[in-house]
């Protein structure tokens, strides 16, 4: 190690506490300047908290951070900007009316000369000379937002965080929403801001990315670092070995899969936007798992199957009859459950209680001649609250007020309650810490046994190399490859959701 | 890493939780004892069934917005739906058509302006805001077309049986509208609060998407929600209408803002502050003791509208209060 | 491809074809239409509406076109009004002009201020807090004048209202001054962009360092400095003050400011966008009194121009991308 490549950041030993969960437990986090340093974990590891205590919306109960040559005990989102260090946030925090000069100007527009009055053309003309000369990107300044693909407002939220002239970017999973192609793009962009000599640190769950663009990789779980490594010199199953913890066999619950008849056929399935010629059969008893990145069509697949959007291609086939239109209603009466992935907006009525959720799918079971027969609703919900050993003071409990991990089984209760033959968990565990996270799972095991069919959508390799019997690939749209769960590999899984070719092997 | 139970806060109710919840019907009997105080008329039965006269029409049309806004929506034209039930009924019953078909037809006229906007706002999508924006305009120009500038329609000698909605007293004494909003009231708490169409109504108007995951028919209780308001909005129609002898174009003008401000104001007896069908009644029973009380003690008129400004504002940050204390 | 085309073209100029569709019809039937000085009365017509929409304007660019959460004033025509009365008391009272329209101000920033601090720092949805003080402005107006006309006969008012420069009437010309400078300090100055950033998108408004509640606070005080003028104007129009302005104006401020996006390739609320509402609707009122149409149609064309733009609004944001 160089004497020259000095620490930009240093967390040291952080601490971060929420009300009935430790959050980070002494985790530490080293960045040297220059680098582009990827950082993992499973969902619930901590590494949202880690950075949003970087970006001072949280304060650490205990530790420090060394910034350059400065010591803090906490920051404020103002300290962290004079500090140099810009945060390319997930969510587009740009004005979809504004154009793309406007919004990189914000808050420094270009006047005329002696006049409080904004010079558009001459910020036009600044903003596209910036984003050629520094991105390398050619936009037209005059652009509105809403009118950028996902992509490309991306690189304005990047310019605009160039212009303060940081030190440091942390990108917080940058490639969620992008296409392959639009990868390419935004790796360029980071080689050329490394050539700057900015230090990215960049946070994602796509192992594949890390592999490719990041120099080291520091692994959290459990709130805690377990391990900095050098991305040449490692493989995938190393790092999701750190992030597990275990072995898969020690992490997931044991199954014993009983797969029996068809449930579910799906044929040619497509909407001819986004996925195409989608075939599959589900059985009773099996999960199977699908995933890809975004792009690859596999939430379009969902939403549709569900009956969210309207397909254009293809038979969908229940117990062998044919579902003509799909809407959710009908889904739902035929024996579907979804479990959403955004939980709070699409899974749960927050504001409703326990029972409420629980029931409301099933009304018409606890009502007589329309009128909610309480004392029944009641019962029903205590039982499957009990069955499922949800947490809550009681089943009147404002759901807001459970964690993700209860919350989630309160929705699956709600389906259980409904009787449902075929759950679509989208993301179950996303936003759920370890803990109740092998309760869900062993949830899904419970569904199977009792002659469920589950389709997992998940991009949490561990999850789908331990809980799915067959593993659907989607890669723009259409199913690439079909596994076996029991000779799939992390390394092979990544491989195929990025279009075939392994990167691993050598860089 | 382990995962604790939650709540704190929903299991007991500190005091300033309990003021906050409590608080507009503690400001109820405050008021009240307020005025009867200051006004020995006050606390007669006679006067007391006036509030309750008074009120009735205004509590009729909040209860057609509170159904809207629980639904998700808000329906700017009650006011319309009101008005042009009493122009259909006053209509009908000049022609000397039996009053009881005229009765219906007016409730179906506020029912058809519901669905009417159901349809701009469910199948079209445009925003209950400026939906109903749009109807009030209309109706309000329709109103106008119709009586050819904004002339009210006189009804000499009506029937009896429909003068009797308006003006009739129960037993000698209990005026027939509030009876008539009490049931009303009767029918909508049912619904909304007991019955499982309420609570999917309920669950839309929180979340319509998460609503529609968990297989509920979203158009359906939309289109329910709006057509029910225009209904009973038409329900204070005919009431207006037969306590006046009279279709007096653009009254249900008046009853809009109140009626939305009502609605808020009951909105801070629920925990989670959500719109229901007696925070409603107690917000209706404000304005009126308000009103009444007021008038009794010989303050300026003009007060009236300065007290229900007032009462809004303590509603809504009450209401702030405690979404704050929540977070 | 074609049909897209036509289809954007359409939604980028369909408001201007309709007016210039009304201006049309209107001068075909009546031959006065179109010439100078019936287009300065509109003008001097909707002077009122037209500044009074100015205001209401630059709230819902401060605090974003979502209609429950979103920023709106319900109760700046109620100020308006107390505006006037309050003017047409004191200057009929024989209190020096300048001084009565300082108080105004004075009071109207005061009524918009309070709006935004409730607003701003209570969190309280505006639809709401603007509801309550609307209510709240009216019975104070009706009280402050026991519901009756107050008249005024000053010179200084007598000449915003008769008074021409170069053939101009006044008021157009005040109504042009205003128009200028909230465009220019709205369009045209960083105090302007930070106020839509701040409606546009708070978080991003946030993360570039702006100072969000201030300039949330200043849109509802932008509003206050609207109403005062619009109060005056309609002080000149009536020569005094008369009760129920409040109710009728605030329906057309509503239409004029909403309508305004459909003129503007953003589909953003916009203050020439409003001046061209406002004058559509003196158009319709105008052109309408010229042919001999009873007035009470306009209003059912308003309601029809206002579901004609939204549902306009509702389409092109469904076809919209990101």
């Amino acid at each position: 190690m160089s004497e020259q490549t000095k620490n930009i950041l240093e967390m040291q030993a952080i601490v971060k506490d929420f009300p009935g969960v430790r959050a980070l437990d002494h985790a530490s986090f080293t960045v040297r300047a220059g680098e582009v340093h990827g950082l993992v974990g499973e969902n619930g590891a901590g590494k949202s908290t880690l950075i949003k205590i970087l970006a001072g919306v949280y304060q650490p109960d205990e530790g420090a951070i060394t910034i350059g040559e400065e010591t803090f005990r906490s920051l404020t989102p103002h300290m962290v900007e004079q500090l140099g260090i810009q945060f390319i946030h997930q969510e587009r925090y740009l004005v979809p009316h504004f154009t793309i000069a406007e919004s990189i100007f914000l808050g420094q527009e270009k006047c005329y000369r002696g006049l409080p009055l904004i010079d558009h053309r001459s910020m036009t003309r600044a903003a596209e000379a910036y984003l050629a000369e520094t991105l390398g990107v050619v936009l037209k300044g005059r652009t509105l937002i809403r009118d950028l693909s996902v992509a490309e407002a991306q690189i304005v939220q990047i310019a605009k965080a160039l212009m303060a002239n940081p030190k440091m970017l942390v990108f917080d999973e940058p490639t969620a929403p992008l296409a392959r192609r639009e990868v390419d793009i935004l790796f360029d962009v980071i080689h050329r801001l490394k050539a700057q000599g900015i230090t990215i640190v960049y946070i994602s769950h796509y192992l594949q990315e890390i592999a490719e663009i990041c120099d080291r990789v520091t692994v959290l779980r459990n709130g805690v670092d377990v391990g900095t490594l050098v991305t040449r010199e490692t493989t995938t199953e190393e790092i999701v070995g750190l992030m597990v913890g275990r072995t898969l066999e020690e992490m997931f619950p044991p199954r014993e899969p009983q797969i029996g008849p068809a449930i579910l056929e799906i044929e040619r399935l497509g909407d001819n936007e986004r996925f195409f010629d989608i075939s599959f059969t589900l059985h009773q008893g099996e999960v199977l798992g699908i995933t890809g990145l975004i792009g690859s069509g596999r939430e379009a697949l969902i939403d549709t199957l569900y009956g969210l959007d309207a397909r254009e291609t293809g038979d969908i086939r229940y117990h062998g009859q044919p579902f003509k239109r799909l809407n959710p209603v009908r889904a739902v009466k035929s024996g579907l459950a979804l479990v959403p992935r955004d939980r709070r907006k699409h899974g749960l009525i927050v504001d409703f209680a326990v029972n409420d959720n629980i029931n409301l799918s099933s009304l018409n079971e606890v009502a007589r001649s329309g009128f909610l027969v309480r004392k029944q609703a009641r019962t029903r919900s205590a039982e499957m609250v009990k069955s499922l050993d949800i947490r809550t003071p009681s089943v009147e409990t404002i759901v807001r007020y459970l964690s993700g991990g209860n919350q989630q089984k309160v929705v699956v209760g709600r389906w259980l309650n409904s009787e449902a033959e075929i759950y679509l968990l989208d993301e179950p565990t996303v936003g759920i810490d370890v803990g109740a996270k092998v309760e869900i799972y062993q949830l899904v095991n419970r569904l199977v046994s009792r002659g469920a069919g589950v389709i997992l959508v998940s991009t949490e390799i561990p999850e789908l190399l331990g809980m799915t019997d067959r593993i659907l690939v989607m890669y723009r749209g259409r199913i690439i490859k079909e596994f076996e769960t029991r000779s799939a590999t992390a390394d092979s899984i990544l491989a195929w959701s990025t279009g075939g070719q392994s990167t691993l092997e050598g860089k | 890493m382990s995962q604790t139970t939650m709540t704190l806060d929903s299991e007991r109710p500190s005091f300033g939780a309990l003021l906050r919840q409590y608080g507009a019907l503690l400001a109820f009997l405050l008021v009240c004892i307020f005025f009867a105080l200051l006004s020995p008329t006050f606390t007669q039965p006679g006067n007391l069934l006036n509030i309750l006269e008074n009120i009735a029409i205004l509590l009729v049309v909040s209860l057609a917005m509170t159904t809207v806004i629980t639904a998700g929506g808000i329906d700017l034209s009650v006011g319309i739906a009101l008005d042009m039930a009493a122009l259909v009924a006053v209509s009908l019953l000049k022609a000397d058509v039996f009053w009881p078909l005229a009765l219906v037809a007016g409730l179906a006229a506020g029912a058809l302006l519901g669905f009417l906007n159901s349809l701009l706002i469910v199948r079209i999508g445009i925003s209950p805001f400026l939906a109903t924006l749009g109807t009030l305009f209309i109706g309000q120009s329709i109103q106008r077309i119709y009586t050819r500038g904004g002339e009210p329609i006189y009804l000499r000698g009506m029937a009896q049986g429909y003068k009797y909605i308006g003006r009739g007293d129960l037993f000698g004494f209990f005026p027939f509208e509030a009876l008539i909003a009490g049931v009303v009231l009767l029918i909508f708490y049912l619904f909304i609060e007991r019955t499982i169409h309420g609570k999917r109504i309920r669950a839309i108007g929180l979340q319509k998407e998460a609503s529609r995951r968990a297989g509920l028919r979203v158009t359906h209780y939309q289109t329910l929600a709006y057509v029910i308001s225009g209904l009973t909005a038409a329900a204070g129609g005919i009431i207006l209408s037969a306590s006046g002898n009279s279709y007096v174009p653009l009254s249900g003008g008046f009853y809009l803002l109140d009626s939305i401000g009502a609605v808020f104001i009951g909105t801070t007896i629920d925990p989670e502050a959500r719109p229901n069908v007696m925070g409603t009644l107690l917000g209706v029973l404000l304005f009126g003791v308000m009103a009444n009380g007021l008038n009794l003690i010989g303050i300026n008129f003009y007060w009236k509208t300065v007290a229900k400004g007032a009462l809004i504002f303590v509603a809504l940050i009450l209401g702030a209060l405690n979404r704050r204390k929540r977070a | 491809m074609l049909r897209k085309r036509l289809v954007d073209f359409l939604l980028r100029y369909g408001a201007f074809i309709a007016l210039a569709l009304v201006l049309i019809f209107f001068s075909l039937r009546s031959p006065i239409f179109l010439t100078p000085r019936n287009i300065l009365n509109i003008l001097t017509q909707v002077a009122v509406l037209a500044v009074a929409s100015f205001g209401m304007a630059s709230v819902v660019m401060g605090g974003g076109t979502d209609v429950i959460a979103g920023g709106i004033d319900l109760s700046i025509g109620a100020i308006l009004a107390l505006v006037t009365a309050v003017c047409a008391t004191l200057i009929s009272q024989g209190m020096a002009v300048p001084l009565v329209l300082l108080i105004a101000l004075v009071v109207a920033l005061i009524i918009e201020a309070f709006n935004a601090v409730m607003i701003v720092y209570l969190g309280l949805l505006p639809l709401l807090a603007t509801l309550a003080m609307m209510f709240t402005i009216n019975g104070l107006e009706l009280v402050f004048t026991q519901n009756m006309i107050i008249a005024v006969d000053s010179p200084f008012v007598r000449a915003i209202a008769d008074g021409r420069v170069l053939g101009v009437p006044v008021m157009v010309i005040i109504l042009l001054v205003v128009f200028a400078l909230y465009h220019l300090v709205l369009h045209q100055t960083k105090t302007g962009m930070h106020i839509q950033a701040v409606g546009g998108s708070p978080e991003a408004a946030q993360t570039s360092g702006l100072a969000v509640k201030f300039y949330s606070v200043l849109s509802y005080l932008l509003a206050g400095v609207a109403a005062t003028v619009s109060g005056l104007l309609v002080l000149a129009r009536l020569s005094g003050s008369t009760p129920g302005i409040s109710g009728v104006i605030l329906l057309d401020i509503v239409l004029a400011t909403y309508v305004s996006a459909t003129f503007s390739p953003r589909w953003q609320v916009n203050i020439p966008g409003v001046l061209l509402g406002a004058f559509l609707v003196g158009v319709l009122t105008n052109g309408f009194t010229l042919i001999n149409v009873p007035t009470f149609w306009v209003h059912g064309i308003k309601g029809l121009l206002v579901l004609f733009v939204v549902s306009a609004t509702s389409l092109q944001q469904k076809g919209a991308s990101v």
